[in-house]
């Protein structure tokens, strides 16, 4: 093949999938659900849930409320955003991206180790200890379960010295994977990662006082407030059913606000 | 434009793993590219492949397999675990292998041209007046593709300092240890000020990518002079 072939055919990949996106859209858009990587089985069965009741289309984007709020920032097409903490919420909210909002779910922080050959740690201290010798968070700067964990670390005073042994991971999910595959010998994920990991143990929780209240928010983006599926979406996910599944799956449900004066 | 005491870690450490990535892969590669040049075979092909294989697997897989088997847990990583207390995963090292993994193909890639451009006649003269292979080679083969083997160190460093895939996944994101400029920026990109905070690192990624490509052009430039003559 020649140079001009392999441009021919740069440019043709390039531009097949544009041309085919110019043809009549399908009438049923799907709906863009952006929720953190931790919630992913409970957001996964509650979307198809909503698809089989709604006959609506979800499509999930799953990852660390930090790069989910920035894909939104940037301009990615999302309907729904549930975030790990409310700090992503109010990010976007400053930004004017938000129509509506609530604290939808609570969670706890807890320390795993891995199931086999793992360190005992029975309290936040015991993390110090010399055999820990990586700890694996989710990125402590940006990633929620990895600010809520350096903030209780702070609080208990063990960050400075706990600092160069961080394993920061890209969302909680990475961190989880760590601990599970015996890379690093401890973790701090939500119970309810714990709970769906079997290569991982939880050592120890941590005091719900450490840190800020954990809470996971639901947004509805402001583009979508004009799309009545996303707005159902919006309340489904706030739904008794969504509820049951969360539940089931550990997470705390809070109440749900009371409908604000339309 | 003056970096922050923590940037410069993250510039030190960088050109640090993909310096060391460069010394690992070249032997290798050297080799590689030589046989490539010389070897006739009908398993040329698939040898060819196979060495270029990391070229085109998604850079996570390859860190996926480097983790699965020089993990703590892996068959080989165990091992190295057990006997010689070595730990490759989650280590500068570690990012060091991974960055050479990757960029070895590349590595191969202008080392085999130069070599080709290699007249096999100066091969046979060298042994005619009683040089080794091994002697030939080295006197003869290797300064003749100098050009092409530098002209692939300053590509497999370059590709080094960007790999990103296969260094997360197999080595982590830890501070002073494996976050190196692309793992640093993707960890600062994501930060409720974006990029602000990083964008001397992004201008800084642009700056070396550059001049990396220019000098690899130069020297395979040479070298390929030297084929052509």
């Amino acid at each position: 093949m020649n140079d001009r072939a392999i441009l021919r055919l740069l440019a043709f990949s390039i531009f097949a999938p544009g041309v085919a996106a110019c043809n009549p859209a399908p009438s049923a858009e799907p709906l863009h659900l952006f929720a953190a990587a931790g919630a992913i089985e409970a957001v996964e069965r509650i979307a198809r849930d909503f698809e089989r009741e709604s006959g609506a289309a979800v499509r999930l984007n799953l990852a660390a409320s930090s790069m989910l709020a920035q894909q939104i920032r940037s301009g990615a097409r999302a309907d729904v955003f549930l975030s790990a903490n409310l700090r992503w919420v109010d990010e976007l909210e400053k930004d004017g991206l938000v129509a509506r909002r609530r604290e939808l779910l609570g969670n706890r922080l807890v320390a795993v180790t891995p199931k086999e050959g793992a360190v005992d740690l029975a309290a936040p201290a015991d993390l110090a200890r010399p055999e820990i010798e990586r700890l694996a968070l989710a990125d402590p700067e940006s990633v929620p379960a990895g600010i809520y964990a350096k903030q209780a670390l702070e609080a208990l005073g063990l960050w400075e010295s706990l600092r160069p042994r961080v394993v920061a991971a890209a969302d909680v999910r990475q961190a989880l994977a760590l601990v599970e595959r015996g890379e690093v010998e401890a973790g701090i994920v939500y119970s309810t990662d714990a709970a769906i990991a079997p290569g991982a143990r939880v050592a120890f929780a941590f005091e719900a006082s450490l840190t800020e209240p954990i809470r996971h928010g639901l947004a509805l983006i402001r583009e979508a407030e004009s799309r009545p599926e996303a707005i159902r979406l919006y309340d489904y996910l706030g739904s008794p059913q969504a509820a049951s599944v969360f539940r089931e799956l550990g997470f705390e449900v809070l109440d749900a606000p009371p409908d604000p004066p339309q | 434009m003056t970096l922050t005491p923590e940037e410069w870690t993250i510039v030190r450490l960088s050109v640090r793993v993909a310096l060391v990535a460069v010394a690992l892969a070249m032997p290798f590669a050297i080799a590689a590219g030589y046989a490539l040049a010389r070897w006739r075979s009908r398993w040329r092909p698939l040898f060819d492949t196979l060495v270029n294989l990391p070229l085109v697997l998604p850079p996570v897989v390859t860190g996926y397999l480097l983790l699965l088997l020089l993990g703590r847990r892996g068959p080989i990583g165990s091992l190295l675990d057990s006997w010689f207390g070595v730990r490759l995963s989650l280590t500068w090292q570690g990012a060091a292998l991974a960055a050479a993994v990757v960029s070895f193909p590349l590595m191969v890639r202008a080392t085999r041209v130069a070599f080709i451009g290699v007249d096999p006649r100066l091969e046979s003269a060298a042994a005619t007046l009683g040089a080794g292979p091994w002697r030939t080679f080295f006197s003869v083969s290797l300064p003749l593709a100098a050009h092409g083997a530098i002209a692939g160190a300053v590509l497999g460093f370059a590709r080094g300092l960007g790999e990103f895939g296969a260094t997360i996944v197999f080595a982590g994101n830890i501070e002073g240890e494996t976050r190196t400029l692309p793992i640093a920026i993707f960890s600062l990109a994501q930060r409720p000020n974006g990029l602000a905070g990083g964008w001397r690192l992004v201008v800084l990624s642009i700056v070396i990518a550059f001049l990396a490509l220019l000098f690899s052009e130069i020297f395979e430039r040479r070298s390929r002079r030297r084929v052509d003559a």
